[in-house]
């Protein structure tokens, strides 16, 4: 039956590959190539299994190794060559209940771009926001349970993986540069060693999840809570070293999904009650454990010239009598408009990101082009721009065009 | 169930036995031949492998899904999970025809790309299905027209038999959203399956012709095997073909649960 079964595995290779430019030269020469298999083992036992191999030879890189747990950490970790086990899971099919076992993602959430309540993966963020993939999930050991009890979806996740937030290394084109991201100090050469705190507690530093969907018409209304790893972490004075800490946090979430006539519209909140963050004027040697609060708002529709439009409002508080590093209160909108032409051999694509409390942003522009049904040519760029302390800005000076091919084998 | 625009449901459908007389059938009205349409059966669950190949300029792209429909009585559900060509594998479609007039239709696509199942906006239903001649409407519906989209008319009979049917968009918005102002179509009597069907764009220019050369039928539904879709504006045309049909019995309900979308792919009976 097993082998029997083996010949109906399905075999993919996913990959890109991307030269960028910018003010500095090359600052982008990277490779990623994603081999798949996934299939059917046995009646009711689907698996899959996937590696990331990843170079880079340039100041982008290919980000910090320290944020990875133990049991997730790549199995080559070069400076910029790395070999990871992307996705490792079994899915077994019980009745009407599904269990997922293995290294995998699972993503909550409505708004896109923006993790609301989308907090039980962490994510590469070696490149900001600006990654074709966003957010670009880093897969963790889990076990998921998904069924349906009358009329509502449960959706349970236990993780013993505490790997959080990929970020640049020090000396890579996106590590952050704006005092809001290094507890209030000034982004100079002469920062402290920054290290992250070990990662290697399974349980204690372990994610758990449980989510309820109910769908009405047209309707879904669902309500999360995780109790997981702070993925962003907050940097501590910690001796001669700026330590990133993960404390461990609530997220209690809600999401609405409407579809209004022409328009899906889309509505998430988070309350995390006990969120860490940096007092001002202390360098790194005070923190407050306070309410923060996101909301976001959406929505998707097609917009003149058959364009996808997707429309977004995020609304970020951090709930605090202290006076904090970061504003009380960050409000951002995101825009995509996409367009495909001459019967879908190209694809236009365009990004706005726009902070209004910093005054900054990023736009970005992407023209594909169809080669075959394997691969596409892609020429782009991104455009950072505002004050330099800002969530965007801080990138002005990585503001780059970007040429490359992305791969589906 | 709003019934945008014709309906291609997957692989299309429909009934069963008739027992109208030739001479009933050539007095009918528009409405009554919509009516008997609409009523097709398409209840039986059934499964097969889809091609869509997709012709222009002497090219032609392959896109193949493996196809499952089922009826719980109230709601027909319409699933799609794609498998080639590699760019677009693990793509997954779900429909919801609700049968009550008040209850709107529902579409999920979930895509790999961004690991989640995102419900499709009712715009979207007059655009293009995966970059085929076919709307996300044609493929929702079921070869059957709108009740509540059209007026209809009676054309008369066609040499070859088939009942004319003819039906205008009842208003200019919902034109718009399922992307058609007007069509005629030939309608099988025996069947009440729609043989060709030419449409018109909202603003009365001729846009698509489909043309059914095979249907096949499982228990008391019929299914379209074989048709062509051209657009007459682009000069493209869609090719489909179901391979495999057959009854799907003992489908499990969770396979059509929204929720768990991106699992379905691998679970195709």
């Amino acid at each position: 039956m097993l082998l029997s079964s083996v010949g109906a595995l399905a075999q993919t290779v996913s990959g890109e590959t991307a030269i960028g430019a910018d003010e500095d030269g090359v600052s982008k020469l990277f490779l990623l190539l994603e081999p798949e298999i996934s299939g059917p083992i046995a009646e009711d036992l689907d698996g899959t299994f996937s590696v990331r191999f990843e170079a880079d030879g340039s100041r982008t890189g290919v980000g910090s190794r320290q944020s990875f747990s133990s049991i997730s950490a790549p199995v080559i970790k070069g400076d910029d060559v790395r070999l990871e086990i992307d996705e490792a899971y079994l899915d077994i099919i019980a009745g009407d209940l599904d269990v997922t076992v293995g290294k995998q993602i699972i993503a909550w959430g409505s708004i896109d771009g923006v993790r609301v309540t989308d907090t039980i993966n962490p994510a590469r963020l070696t490149e900001s926001v600006a990654r074709n993939q966003r957010p670009d999930r880093i897969p963790i050991w889990a076990v998921r349970l998904r069924g349906r009890l009358g009329a509502m979806d449960f959706d349970l996740v236990a993780a013993p993986d505490p790997t959080v937030n990929q970020i640049a290394l020090a000396d890579d084109a996106f590590f952050p540069q704006a005092p809001r991201f290094l507890a209030g100090l000034p982004s100079t050469d002469n920062l402290p060693p920054i290290t992250r705190e070990e990662r290697n507690d399974l349980i204690a530093d372990g994610t758990l999840g449980a989510r309820l969907a109910f769908r009405f018409e047209a309707t879904d209304l669902r309500f999360s809570l995780v109790s997981a790893p702070d993925h962003d972490g907050v940097p501590v004075a910690n001796g001669p070293v700026i330590e990133i800490q993960h404390d461990r946090r609530h997220t209690i979430g809600a999401e609405l999904v409407r579809q209004i006539g022409p328009v899906v519209a889309r509505f998430e909140v988070a309350w995390t009650p006990d969120a860490m963050f940096n007092i001002a004027d202390t360098f790194a040697t005070q923190t407050t454990q306070d309410s923060r609060i996101i909301a976001g708002f959406g929505a998707d529709f097609t917009g003149p010239l058959d364009t996808y439009i997707n429309l977004q409002l995020i609304i970020d508080h951090a709930a605090s009598d202290e006076r904090l590093v970061r504003p009380d209160t960050d409000v951002i909108t995101t825009l995509r408009a996409q367009k495909s032409f001459a019967d879908e051999d190209y694809n236009a694509r365009l990004e706005w990101f726009s902070s209004f409390t910093d005054g900054d942003g990023v736009l970005r522009l992407e023209l594909s082009r169809r080669l075959n049904d394997q691969m596409s040519l892609f020429v782009g760029g991104d455009y950072f721009y505002g004050p330099r302390n800002g969530l965007f800005g801080q990138y002005v000076d990585r503001s780059r065009g970007l040429i490359g091919l992305r791969l589906e084998l | 169930m709003r019934s945008f625009g014709f309906a291609f449901t997957a692989a299309c459908v429909f009934l069963g036995a008739l027992t109208s007389t030739s001479s009933a059938q050539s007095g009918m009205s528009g409405s009554q031949i919509a009516a008997k349409v609409a009523q097709r059966a398409n209840d039986d669950p059934r499964k097969g492998a889809i091609t869509f190949e997709i012709v222009s300029k002497g090219k032609s792209r392959r896109r193949t899904a493996a196809m499952v429909r089922t009826e719980t009585g109230a709601t027909h559900r319409l699933l799609l999970a794609f498998d080639k060509p590699s760019s677009i594998k693990g793509t997954t479609f779900l429909s919801y025809d609700h049968k009550a007039a008040q209850k709107t239709d529902e579409t999920w696509l979930f895509l790999p790309a961004t690991e989640r199942t995102r419900r499709v906006p009712a715009s979207d239903r007059s655009d293009s299905f995966m970059g085929t001649e076919l709307s996300f409407g044609d493929v929702k519906d079921s070869f059957k027209f709108g009740l509540a989209d059209y007026t209809f008319s009676s054309g008369g009979k066609s040499a070859n038999g088939s009942l004319i049917l003819k039906g205008k968009a009842k208003s200019d918005a919902i034109a718009r959203q399922i992307g058609y102002g007007s069509f005629t179509a030939e309608i099988d009597p025996k069947t009440w399956f729609p043989r060709v069907i030419n449409f018109n764009d909202p603003a009365g220019r001729k846009l698509k012709t489909i043309v059914v050369r095979d249907v096949k039928r499982v228990g008391d539904s019929w299914t379209a095997t074989d048709f062509r879709v051209s657009n007459h504006r682009t000069g493209r045309a869609t090719l489909v073909t179901v391979a495999g049909l057959s009854a799907a019995s003992g489908v499990s309900n969770s396979l059509f649960d929204p929720s768990r979308l991106d699992r379905a792919a691998g679970r195709m009976p």
